[in-house]
Parts: C-alpha cells; sequence; structure tokens
C-alpha cells in the first residue's frame, strides 16, 4: 500500500471514529466552531455510510435478481435504472424531498439509495452476465452445481471487488453531493458538511468544512483507485472455494 | 449515405422509446409527489383516485344523487349540489319530476330557485310558492326540452363568437351551465383584437353561468385576455365532470382522464405545463428563469468539452510532473464542485464566473477520459507507426483526436444529469435567479405542477443528449454501431 492510500485509509478511520464519538459526546454543545464541525461530520459520516449501507447490498441483490431472475425483473431493473439515470440527483432529491410530509434525513436517504442501489445493480447485472459465459461456470453447470449455489460461491465473489470500488466511488458521491444539497438548501436537516457550507459567514467552520468535503472525496478516490480496489475480496473468494476467474477454472474447486 | 440514414433511422426508434419512459418517468414521479398531498388538491381532486377511475362520475351521477337524496328527505345538500350543477343538471332531474313524491318534487322545484333565477326565466311568484314551481319547471321542460341538445348550443354558441348580439347572449344565459363546455371550447386561442372581442363575449356569458369573476375588459390586450382564457381552461379541467356526461368512448377515456393523473397531464398540455401554486404558467417560468440555467449549461458542454479533450490531450503526452499536477487538479475540480463553487461565489453574483467554473470542472471530468482515451492510442500500431518516423508525441495526439476523443462524445448522454446537478448547485452558490432556486421554492411549497415539468423536462432532455451523442458517435467513428440492425450489418 502506498502512503497517499495509508494516509487516505488513516483519514477515513479517522473521521470514522470521530463520527462514533460525536454521537456519544460533543465539547461545547453551546454552538462553538468545534462542536458544530464535530456534529456535522457525524451528520455527513453517518448519512454516508447508511447510504453505502443500504444501497450496495440492495443493489446486488437487485443485480442478481435481474441477471438470474428472468425477463421481467431484467426489464423492470432495466426501466428503474433509465428513470435514475435519465434524473439529475438534484431533481430526483428535489422530488423525493417534495413527497414526504416534512423535511427530513429519511427523503434523502431514499433518494440517494435509490440512486446508488440501481447504479450498482446495473454494474453486478452486468458483471454477472458477463460471467455467465466463463468456462468456470460452463464447468460448474456440467458438475451440477445448483443455481443458488453457482450464484453464491462462484459468481457474487467475483464481483464483490467491482462492488467495493463502486462502494468508495459511491460514498465519494454522497460526499460531494450531500455538501450541493446543503447549498441548494436540499440538505438533511441537522447539522452536516453541506449545511456549514451553505451557512455562509465566513468562519473557521465554514473553510474546515471545505477541507474535509476536498479531503474525504480525495481519500475515496484514491482508495477506490483500480489497483488497490482489485482483489480486496480475494481471500474471501479462496475461502468460498470459488474458482478464480483470471486463470480460467485451471486451478480447480 | 446508407449510414447516415441508418444513424437517423436508429435515433428515431429510440426518439419513439423515448415516449414510454417518459410517461413511466411522470407517472411515478407523480404517484410519489401526489401522495401525501390528496388533501391539498383543489376542488374533488382529493376524491380521485391517482391513475385510473372505474366509476367516473359525471353530470348524470351527479344529478342522480341529488335526486335520491331529495327522495330520502336531505334536501338540503340536495339543493346545493343542483345550484352548483345549474342548467346542465335539468336534463337530467326534469323529466324525472314526476317520479318523485309531491313532496321531493316541490323540493326539487324550489332547489331549482336559484338556478332559474341565473338563467333569467320564471317570475319571483312562480318560483317562491312551491306548488306554481312544480308547474313551471314541468311546462318549461315541455316547452324548451328541445334547446337542450348539443347541435342547438353549439350553434348558438359559435353565433355569439362571431358576432355580438345580445339576444343570442340571452339564448345561452337561458342554457345556463349547460352551455359551458361550448363557451369553454370556443374561446380557442388569443392573438389578434378580432380574439379578444370574441372571448370577451364568451367569457362573460360563462363567468355569469359558473359564477366566476374571470371576465375580459374593454382595453385588454391580447395576453391579458390570453390570460383569462387560460384561467378558464385550468377551471375546466378541473370541474368539467360537473358539467358534462361521459357516453361510449367519452366515458371509456374519462376512465384516465377523471384522475389525478390525467387531470395534471391535461392541464400540462392544454395550459403551458399547468400552473405553479402563485399561479404563473410554468411554461413562462421557465423561459424567463431557465435562460441562466441553459447559458451555464451550455458554457458547461461547450467549453468544458472542447477545453476537456485539450486537457486530456496534453495531460497524455506530458512529462510525469505535469500530468501528476494535471491530475491532481481534474480530481480536484471533479470531486468538489460544492467546494469550488463555494469559493468562487465570494467573487460575486456573475453569471460568467459560474460558467467558467461550471465549464472547468466539465472539463476536469471529460479530460480524465480523455487522457485514458488518448493513451489506449498511443499503445497502438498507428500511433506507434508515427512515432516511428519521427513525429512528436503531441502530433500523435492530435493526429488522433478524431478516434481518441469518441469516449469523451460518447459521455454527453450520460453526463447530462451531472451537468445539470452542477450547474444548479452554481445557480445557488453564485445566487443566480435560474431554475434551481424555483426548484427549491417548489419543495418548499409542494408544487407538483414545477416539480413534474422539471423530471419530464430534464428526462426528455437526457434522453435526447443520450440519442444525440450516441449518433454522433456512430458518425465519427465508422467501427462503431449501436441498436440491432446496425449490429446485424457490421460484423
Amino acid at each position: 500500500m502506498t502512503l497517499a492510500r495509508r494516509m487516505s485509509a488513516g483519514l477515513l478511520g479517522l473521521l470514522l471514529l470521530v463520527a462514533l464519538l460525536a454521537t456519544i459526546w460533543v465539547p461545547g454543545r453551546d454552538g462553538g466552531t468545534l462542536a458544530r464541525l464535530l456534529l456535522a461530520t457525524r451528520g455527513t459520516v453517518l448519512l454516508s455510510l447508511a447510504v453505502i449501507v443500504i444501497a450496495i447490498p440492495l443493489g446486488v441483490l437487485l443485480g442478481v435478481l435481474a441477471a438470474r431472475g428472468g425477463p421481467l425483473l431484467d426489464g423492470l431493473l432495466a426501466r428503474g435504472i433509465e428513470v435514475t439515470g435519465a434524473l439529475p440527483a438534484v431533481v430526483l432529491v428535489a422530488v423525493v424531498q417534495a413527497g414526504v410530509p416534512e423535511r427530513s434525513a429519511a427523503g434523502l436517504l431514499i433518494a440517494l439509495v435509490a440512486l446508488f442501489a440501481l447504479r450498482t445493480a446495473r454494474l453486478v447485472r452486468g458483471e454477472l452476465l458477463q460471467l455467465g459465459a466463463a468456462p468456470f461456470v460452463e464447468a460448474a453447470r456440467a458438475l451440477g452445481v445448483p443455481p443458488g449455489r453457482l450464484a453464491l460461491r462462484h459468481l457474487l465473489p467475483h464481483v464483490l471487488d467491482p462492488v467495493a470500488v463502486t462502494a468508495a466511488f459511491a460514498a465519494a458521491a454522497v460526499v460531494a453531493l450531500e455538501a450541493a444539497l446543503g447549498l441548494l438548501d436540499l440538505g438533511p436537516p441537522g447539522l452536516t458538511w453541506g449545511a456549514l457550507l451553505a451557512d455562509r459567514a465566513p468562519s473557521g467552520g465554514l473553510w474546515a468544512a471545505s477541507a474535509l468535503v476536498l479531503a474525504t472525496t480525495a481519500a475515496l478516490y484514491v482508495l477506490c483507485d483500480a489497483p488497490a480496489g482489485h482483489g480486496w475480496f480475494r481471500p474471501l473468494r479462496d475461502r468460498l472455494g470459488g474458482i478464480d476467474r483470471a486463470d480460467g477454472g485451471l486451478r480447480g474447486n | 449515405m446508407s449510414e447516415l440514414f441508418g444513424t437517423l433511422r436508429e435515433a428515431l426508434r429510440r426518439l419513439l422509446w423515448t415516449l414510454p419512459v417518459l410517461v413511466f418517468v411522470s407517472a411515478v414521479s407523480f404517484w410519489w409527489l401526489s401522495r401525501w398531498q390528496a388533501s391539498e388538491a383543489e376542488g374533488d381532486a382529493a376524491a380521485l383516485p391517482v391513475f385510473f377511475n372505474p366509476n367516473p362520475r359525471d353530470v348524470h351521477d351527479r344529478a342522480r344523487l341529488a335526486l335520491e337524496q331529495l327522495r330520502r328527505g336531505r334536501s338540503e345538500p340536495a339543493a346545493r349540489e343542483l345550484v352548483q350543477l345549474g342548467g346542465a343538471a335539468l336534463p337530467h332531474v326534469l323529466p324525472n319530476l314526476d317520479t318523485l313524491t309531491p313532496a321531493a318534487r316541490s323540493e326539487l322545484a324550489m332547489a331549482l330557485g336559484p338556478v332559474a333565477r341565473r338563467m333569467r326565466v320564471g317570475t319571483e311568484e312562480e318560483l317562491n310558492d312551491p306548488e306554481r314551481a312544480v308547474l313551471f319547471w314541468s311546462q318549461y321542460w315541455q316547452t324548451r326540452s328541445i334547446d337542450f341538445r348539443a347541435a342547438v348550443v353549439r350553434r348558438l354558441v359559435r353565433r355569439l363568437a362571431e358576432r355580438p348580439s345580445k339576444l343570442r347572449r340571452e339564448d345561452i344565459v337561458q342554457l345556463d351551465t349547460y352551455a359551458l363546455p361550448y363557451l369553454v371550447q370556443a374561446m380557442g386561442r388569443v392573438k389578434t383584437a378580432k380574439d379578444v372581442a370574441r372571448v370577451q363575449r364568451l367569457t362573460s356569458v360563462a363567468a355569469h353561468a359558473a359564477d366566476k369573476p374571470w371576465t375580459i375588459s374593454d382595453s385588454a390586450s391580447p395576453a391579458e385576455a390570453a390570460a383569462v382564457v387560460e384561467q378558464w381552461q385550468r377551471w375546466w379541467i378541473a370541474h368539467r365532470s360537473r358539467f358534462v356526461t361521459f357516453d361510449g368512448a367519452a366515458r371509456l377515456a374519462a376512465m384516465l382522464t377523471e384522475t389525478r393523473y390525467g387531470r395534471w397531464t391535461t392541464e400540462a398540455v392544454r395550459t403551458r405545463l399547468g400552473s405553479t401554486r402563485e399561479g404563473v404558467a410554468v411554461l413562462d417560468l421557465l423561459r424567463g428563469r431557465g435562460s441562466i440555467t441553459l447559458l451555464l449549461l451550455g458554457l458547461s458542454l461547450v467549453g468544458g468539452y472542447f477545453s476537456g479533450i485539450a486537457t486530456g490531450m496534453w495531460s497524455a503526452v506530458v512529462r510525469r510532473p505535469a500530468e501528476l499536477a494535471v491530475t491532481a487538479v481534474a480530481v480536484a475540480l471533479a470531486s468538489l464542485p460544492p467546494t469550488l463553487v463555494h469559493v468562487f461565489s465570494s467573487f460575486g453574483s456573475n453569471v460568467w464566473l459560474a460558467g467558467l467554473v461550471t465549464a472547468a470542472v466539465t472539463a476536469a471530468l471529460v479530460s480524465r477520459y480523455q487522457r485514458a482515451a488518448s493513451r489506449r492510442f498511443a499503445s497502438q500500431g498507428p500511433a506507434q507507426a508515427l512515432r516511428a518516423l519521427g513525429a512528436s508525441p503531441l502530433r500523435v495526439a492530435l493526429r488522433s483526436v478524431r478516434s481518441s476523443s469518441v469516449a469523451s462524445l460518447s459521455l454527453l448522454g450520460a453526463q447530462l444529469p451531472t451537468l445539470v446537478t452542477l450547474v444548479f448547485v452554481a445557480e445557488a452558490a453564485f445566487g443566480l435567479r435560474g431554475l434551481a432556486s424555483v426548484t427549491v421554492q417548489a419543495v418548499e411549497h409542494r408544487d407538483i405542477s414545477w416539480l413534474m415539468a422539471l423530471v419530464v423536462l430534464t428526462t426528455l432532455a437526457v434522453a435526447l443528449a443520450q440519442i444525440a451523442s450516441d449518433a454522433l458517435l456512430e458518425l465519427t467513428d465508422h467501427r462503431i454501431a449501436i441498436g440491432p440492425r446496425r449490429r446485424e450489418e457490421r460484423p
């Protein structure tokens, strides 16, 4: 791991720690700059985590269902992707926020989960369809591996690496998007980095929030750089006993 | 030539497919937006289903219900309903006068008193005495029922539209709300002073029948008259089921149009994409505020793509330190639009500066793809041959711009949603009065018309951009074929 990646991982770990600590204790809750910054960090990190934790597994599930579940599910997913792909994120969030009774983080969460789950589903579907014709999958089918086991043990481990990269990209996108929505006054209620950016009064918090948005997105981009992301899930794949696609299934099962 | 024809045919096929996608997107968005807003809906819209109405209620159903209420002795709500329905209800209640009990008959005759006064028929003595009122309405229907026919009313309205005449006006006033469908239909478009005079006569009669203040003064301009007509059309879409009958095909159509989604669609098509909560036509607002957004979007696309392709090519051939610097700037610009925009916004509310920033961010997005494409091309045979002949890396990159920029061009459609978000953020950060501020207000006020128009138009724009970029891609690089037919043709 290069120094840049170590620093990126360290920064993200620190942010997670700060966010967790800020849920328990914040120094000077009377609105001081440090307290606001900590609360904003907690807000943004928790929102990003929530989006990733919900959207990515949901996207993987939808992608598997679309690839293996028949034309109806595939068609439905394709329409969903068309909808979320054609709508700018800001318009999607505006529509979702207008459709909930009160402005809430839940509205934003729904919009972002829909956006990123369908993007992940599209990726997983494509990867699985590509893998479907691979020799090792043909071999597993010929050996009589049932479809569920084939998907779980032979196909899914191979899509986890690109999914991990997508998750990191999505986290960076959520941070940037949250900041953008904060400027537009469409962000979640409560303090986030976007809310600090929207607060135009020049203060330490404003510049710190700008720096944090910059550092976090840059760190996530560095981490999801292809060489870093590639191979993250190889140990898991080995443990599940799947066949490595790189060696064309020669290693055996 | 045949390739161009094939590309256009493929573009047309995809254009047709855009329609169902638009319907799907608008239906899903409308369903979501209207879930919590049923109670805020205008008129009887709150009781309407969202997408499908198996039993649309027309004037016949409403009049029959009022009669039923009269039979059960609930005269007050029945009278209220009958007064609202007006002359349009007469063909459905007066033929049934004899089927009612004497008490209900008297109640009905008395309930229709205000309608008769509005129609300027009958005397006060006839209308105030229950027995005489029953007699009056029986005789009225015997002598005047022939006037309550579509052909008669259409002719009367057409004549009034053609030429002013007090007598014709009175003839239509005597038909009351029964003439409303024909009056609203005859209003049409207003462009000239002659049109103003025409709709002035028509709105005057309609305002009397519907008890609305929407009339046109003698000094009104065509624009003012058109605004009044649009107000009538909007009201008519929401209330027409009170004055017309749904028979045959009309009933089938009403199953879709007499829904909340159907009414929004009708209003959007007929009245310049509907109106906002403040009563401004959405299309007018789009025209007024959209210019700034379009300018920023245009600057992003044109400036961003040209400079992005140039930067990407340059960064693909320069030495490592410069390349790293370009990459760092590109990542920073691409990952941080809000922060950058926020920092730049301290320079003031300047649309050109905002355009410069959005173009720079777009260039950063495009340059990454262009750099990768230029590098890929540089490692291929033709580029290697050029290098062997002594061409500099920059010259090789320039010679390959047509092939290497294909990847960047293909992003045009896919990147448009991102650019729209970017432009909205730039507007907010620079304090520009474009579409972003209207959208934020629309979210606050839950303005369905504006949000739906935004959803439909952005989806359409993205779909068109995708089709255009794919067509451009095919024409730029002859190795690329998009669509099933082209795949068959090109091995």
